[in-house]
């Protein structure tokens, strides 16, 4: 099963999609662990991309895909944002004591963590970003 | 997305985070959560047993309530959470800063009221 999103880079879009990511990912059987994270990966990517988008291009939008497999989940995101890859991002601390931690942060760390799989590629001016993550 | 408050006698706040912690449920208990732990003076017991989905944004409003409550010189304990909200807890290291039991009668005792 696929479905396919094109969302707006505004937070309001991000909080209008995630009910029907919820619902394709239910309608498709997955649960648990994939289910969390496949969620969670659309609303992490989509959300970093808002936060560095600046309001004259929030017209732009992110194109989200979701593929459901017997084995695993796959999330595709594609957006016309200068080059990105998420592997570049500083790491996380994950070990530093409450008052040293931010509340923000956070995401690409679960993402780059969570995700079995994560390529980034850039062509022909698009930045992609391909999750898997499998089915267990 | 729900915050259920939960009353007790012994001094210690007990909430119950219910539902999905997205951007849309961050939105509909972010204040009232601050609100009824870090603004208070006194410990807090979250209950994450019926929380089914927490992404960065629902952690980070953890840290700051947490934070908040450690200025006041009280402590924040999480309980309960299920396997996959649990996962995204300690991969971000929230366990590390956050102490993270399985039940309220261990948060009780964390806190040094059993």
């Amino acid at each position: 099963m696929t479905a396919a999103w094109s969302v707006p880079l505004s937070e309001d879009a991000v909080a209008s999609i995630e009910g029907d990511v919820a619902t394709f990912l239910a309608r498709a059987g997955v649960a648990g662990h994939a289910e969390h994270v496949g969620r969670l990966v659309v609303e992490e990517i989509v959300r970093n991309l808002v936060e560095h988008t600046p309001p004259y291009a929030s017209d732009e939008t992110a194109e989200v895909t979701l593929r459901v497999a017997a084995d695993a989940v796959t999330v595709v995101v594609e957006d016309t944002r200068p080059p990105f890859d998420p592997d570049d991002a500083p790491a996380l601390d994950v070990a530093a004591p409450l008052e040293a931690r931010r509340a923000g942060g956070m995401g690409l760390h679960l993402v780059r963590s969570l995700a079995d799989d994560l390529r980034y590629e850039r062509h022909a001016g698009r930045n992609r970003l391909t999750a898997t993550v499998r089915r267990k | 997305m729900e915050l259920e408050i939960i009353e007790r006698a012994d001094d210690v706040t007990l909430v119950a985070l219910v539902g999905k912690l997205d951007v849309s449920g961050l939105r509909q208990v972010d204040v009232k959560f601050q609100a009824v732990t870090a603004a208070q003076g006194r410990p807090a017991i979250v209950d994450l047993s019926r929380l089914e989905y927490i992404a960065s944004l629902g952690i980070g409003m953890l840290i700051s309530s947490a934070q908040a409550l450690k200025r006041k010189g009280h402590r924040m304990v999480l309980v309960g959470a299920r396997a996959t909200v649990d996962t995204a807890l300690r991969t971000s290291g929230i366990d590390q800063a956050i102490t993270m039991v399985g039940d309220v009668e261990d948060a009780m005792r964390v806190l040094g009221r059993a």
